[in-house]
């Protein structure tokens, strides 16, 4: 299952972090132990989401139960999707719904009808629509009621506004559309969809989301687009025959960010109808076909059905009972036959025959990159940490030896190393001022890379000529702008950390002392914090008064007064502009935002460094003040020794860890 | 020699700006979309460029001090660092009798009689000079009145008499923005001039108040 391993990784680092705060007791070893608290505390309260997209009736909700192992989505009906379903594993199953009106429901699964699961009928219910509207398009007309103050009117007009936007045809099917409407009312429509179940994966952290369908002509509504956009891997379903999808290319090409692309999987489904043979050459057509969009190894092959077939006898369901359902009758029979012939188990033959092994490892792999960074992040400060403690009480046990043998020669040394401290500051303030140098004004790299982006992007956002893809280019535009702000102190964190190296290893070699450290990426995260927005958001001030389309023409007019009507290229126009306006706002403010981190980072850093400074001179010269016997020298020295044996058997799990992770 | 170098920035910067400005005034582009967004886009990039510009003169100026304290003691040098004349210049900057004031009150529009007819229809008063508050975040640069204004006024004019930006119109609109911002980047010299001026005022003090003989003063 996805995300296993990753389990395994985050529990013993959570533990290995809970010894080095033990170990690491009240010594300042430039590890910012609240900082690293925090990350610990992020990786327990992590999200991870997969994000389902696809075409309606495309196999989407069957999808989602083989993925979850359980039948929670109605997919022998028609689901009316227009509503973001999110699924998680939670004790016991409790159902929350937003609707369209600003209402909420709440179900929880009363433990008292175990037979029946409250929660989950609940779920059917609100998800159900009649069979007789299949031939419309529901989401979409449904987000048109979300949007309306008044009752849809159903004519021409607004049935070719339909056909357009879904890519349907929907002549002749006025009487359907209007019955449909009739009895669709903001009360009863769901907009957010929150569905905790006891689910059987070990990955309590993965969250599955359920998104509205995707249209004929590959768009899809906002609210899709932003869970697609914090999504950790998307998948888009879509049935292995016919392997031509219009839909899939234009939701790639022009609908999702770059950012929302790195992150996207094909998957084909149903191959369960075909061969081996057959299942291999669509495999080789889908990525000739989609070359250009998605790499191969992101087109993945699955049967949703056998895969709950699988999950069926996995849970102890007979063959007997898994034939009543007509579908999955139909398609076991071919594989009990496999099964016989091979002389194998069916439960097996069937999950091999589904394909989701494959596809697991694949998501697995792709997905856990960026959680696998954080978990490497932790680790290595902690390595770090335990580094710089063996350091410190080596020099301790140094010096202490020196003065067991010579207090004279022990004072002299100590007067040393404090002026050759006092030296390191100038070096770290002259640090300072060079980084503001190459980080402002019109010759830095920095600016020079602000500068082209407010050249490439407003020449996309103006040379649009769709919103969708206008709101495209936007969310590129953010995205990149809050890459380089990552970027920008991620840069400045290793720079300082190369020049200190640097220059820190010749201040060693000349002045024969441990350079004091502080923890440059806790100072990124402080610095940062409190300077940049992390989200942004834009939208449009026109409203979409479209249903007065379709006022009639007649031969006797006469002026009644005005009436707002929808103007599709103004309405372009204008979300052109907002869009501009939103990215030269944000990119605007980059430099004085830049400059504010900068200051705040290197003030915090020199602040940080001229105490770890001061600190170690205190100690030095209440180590040079302080009167021991020889005894009590040998006591001392004996117990740093032994505060240095207890990290030796920290480090091998935390590098073994380590290794595996990279 | 700084003042060559920052000249010539400026320069630089205003000539970019001309050109990433066209990215709106290309194609047929619309109008009263444009007019509004160019309202206030403008004289934000010039506080932009400017903030830009105010960075650019303090590195050259911080790397000129450098270069002449580095013959001072070990604690001078220090002390020189800590006084932050970065800063110190940044906030007399930022002061109000110092800020940045952008006043063109003279701006050239092309002559086209279709134009004046066209302010008639549209019935506005072409007003030079008139204020205009534009909601600036705090900044360096303190007001930037009325030049802007015209300029839109002229796009509205346009608007009325062709309908539609005419190739024309839209010449004339550029050409209006042309005289606009020729007239600020000479504010912007002027200004920066005075920030040089103040920071070498500023580190000469700091040198004889701590018995520092700069060489060739």
């Amino acid at each position: 299952m996805i995300g296993k391993q990753y389990k395994a990784h985050k529990d013993n680092v959570v533990d290995i972090f809970n010894n080095y705060n033990i170990n690491r007791g009240d010594l300042n070893d430039g590890i910012d132990i609240k900082f690293l608290e925090s990350r610990i505390s992020s990786l327990k309260n992590g999200k991870f989401t997969l994000a389902v997209a696809g075409e309606v009736k495309a196999g989407k909700s069957t999808f989602i139960n083989a993925l979850l192992g359980a039948e929670i989505l109605p997919s022998d009906v028609l689901q009316a999707s227009s509503a973001i379903v999110e699924i998680f594993k939670s004790d016991k199953s409790f159902l929350k719904v937003k609707y369209a009106e600003g209402t909420e429901e709440s179900i929880y699964d009363d433990l008292e009808t175990p037979d029946i699961n409250e929660a989950k009928e609940r779920l059917h219910e609100i998800c159900k629509i009649s069979d007789e509207y299949r031939g419309i398009p529901t989401t979409l007309i449904d987000a048109y009621i979300v949007e309306s103050n008044d009752k849809l009117k159903v004519d021409d007009v607004f049935i070719k506004q339909l056909e357009k936007q879904s890519g349907e045809h929907l002549q002749g099917k006025e009487s359907i559309v209007s019955k449909y409407i009739e009895g669709r009312t903001k009360n009863i429509i769901p907009v957010e969809i929150d569905f905790g179940y006891p689910l059987k994966w070990d990955f309590d952290e993965l969250r599955i989301v359920d998104s509205p369908g995707v249209n004929a002509t590959g768009g899809v509504q906002d609210v899709s687009f932003g869970f697609f956009e914090e999504a950790n891997a998307i998948l888009f379903v879509h049935p292995i025959k016919p392997i031509e999808s219009e839909s899939f290319r234009k939701f790639v090409n022009s609908v999702i960010s770059n950012r929302s692309k790195e992150t996207l999987f094909l998957v084909l489904t149903h191959s369960g109808l075909y061969s081996d043979e057959e299942v291999k050459r669509l495999h080789t057509e889908a990525a000739r076909l989609y070359k250009n969009i998605i790499p191969e190894n992101r087109i993945l092959i699955v049967d949703s059905l056998l895969k709950l077939i699988h999950s069926d006898l996995d849970s102890g369901t007979s063959v007997k009972e898994i034939r009543k359902t007509e579908n999955k009758k139909k398609i076991l029979s071919s594989y009990r036959e496999q099964a016989e012939d091979e002389e194998r188990e069916l439960i097996d033959v069937v999950y091999e025959s589904s394909r989701f092994e494959k596809m697991f490892v694949a998501i697995d792999e792709f997905s856990m990159k960026a959680p696998n960074f954080q978990l490497q992040e932790i680790m290595e400060k902690i390595k770090e940490g335990y580094e710089e403690q063996e350091n410190q009480y080596t020099e301790k046990t140094e010096r202490l030896k020196k003065k067991k043998k010579n207090p004279q020669e022990f004072d002299n040394e100590i007067n040393r190393i404090n002026q050759a401290l006092d030296e390191y500051k100038l070096l770290t303030r002259e640090t300072k001022e060079d980084f503001k140098y190459s980080y402002s004004g019109r010759h830095s790299n920095w600016q020079k890379d602000i500068d082209e982006l407010k050249v490439k992007y407003p020449e996309l956002i103006t040379g649009s000529t769709t919103v969708e893809s206008a709101r495209k280019h936007t969310t590129d535009a953010l995205n990149e702008v809050r890459y380089k702000v990552a970027a920008f102190s991620r840069e400045l964190t290793k720079r300082l950390k190369d020049v200190l190296d640097k220059t820190g290893n010749s201040f060693k070699e000349q002045h024969k002392i441990s350079i004091p450290k502080v923890d440059l990426e806790a100072l990124e995260k402080e610095a940062k914090k409190s300077a940049y927005r992390e989200k942004d958001q834009y939208e449009t001030h026109y409203e979409r008064h479209w249903y007065t389309l379709w006022l009639k023409e007649t031969k006797h007019r006469r002026f009644v007064g005005t009436k707002k009507v929808f103007d599709d290229d103004q309405y372009l126009e204008g979300y052109k502009t907002q869009c501009n306006q939103a990215f030269y706002k944000i990119a605007n403010d980059l430099p004085n935002k830049s400059k504010e981190v900068l200051e705040l980072y290197l003030d915090l850093f020199s602040k940080k460094m001229d105490s770890v400074i001061n600190e170690r001179q205190r100690a030095l010269e209440k180590e040079k003040d302080s009167k021991q016997s020889n005894e009590e020298l040998i006591k001392e020295i004996e117990l740093i020794n032994g505060k240095k044996k207890a990290i030796q058997p920290e480090m091998s799990p935390l590098v073994e860890i380590l290794e595996d992770i990279k | 020699m700084i003042a060559n170098k920052i000249k010539k920035d400026i320069s630089g910067e205003f000539s970019s700006l001309k050109d990433e400005l066209q990215i709106h005034l290309k194609h047929d582009f619309d109008v009263s979309q444009t007019k509004h967004f160019l309202k206030t886009h403008i004289p934000k990039e010039i506080v932009y460029k400017s903030e830009i510009l105010l960075d650019t003169v303090l590195n050259y100026l911080m790397e000129d001090a450098r270069k002449r304290i580095k013959l001072a003691d070990v604690k001078l040098q220090n002390k020189f660092f800590d006084k932050d004349f970065r800063k110190r210049v940044h906030e007399w900057a930022s002061q109000l009798e110092n800020k940045l004031m952008l006043e063109p009150d003279v701006v050239n529009y092309s002559f086209d009689p279709r134009l004046k007819q066209g302010l008639i229809v549209a019935g506005t008063t072409f007003v030079v000079g008139a204020g205009v508050t534009l909601a600036l975040t705090p900044s360096v640069v303190g007001a930037i009145v009325s030049g802007i204004v015209s300029i839109i006024l002229s796009a509205i004019a346009f608007k009325i008499s062709y309908d539609k930006a005419s190739p024309k119109a839209r010449k004339s609109v550029k050409n209006d923005i042309d005289s606009y911002l020729e007239l600020t980047e000479k504010q912007v010299c002027d200004w920066l001039e005075k920030v040089v001026t103040a920071f070498e005022d500023d580190f000469y003090d700091f040198c004889s108040s701590n018995g520092f003989k700069l060489e060739g003063n």
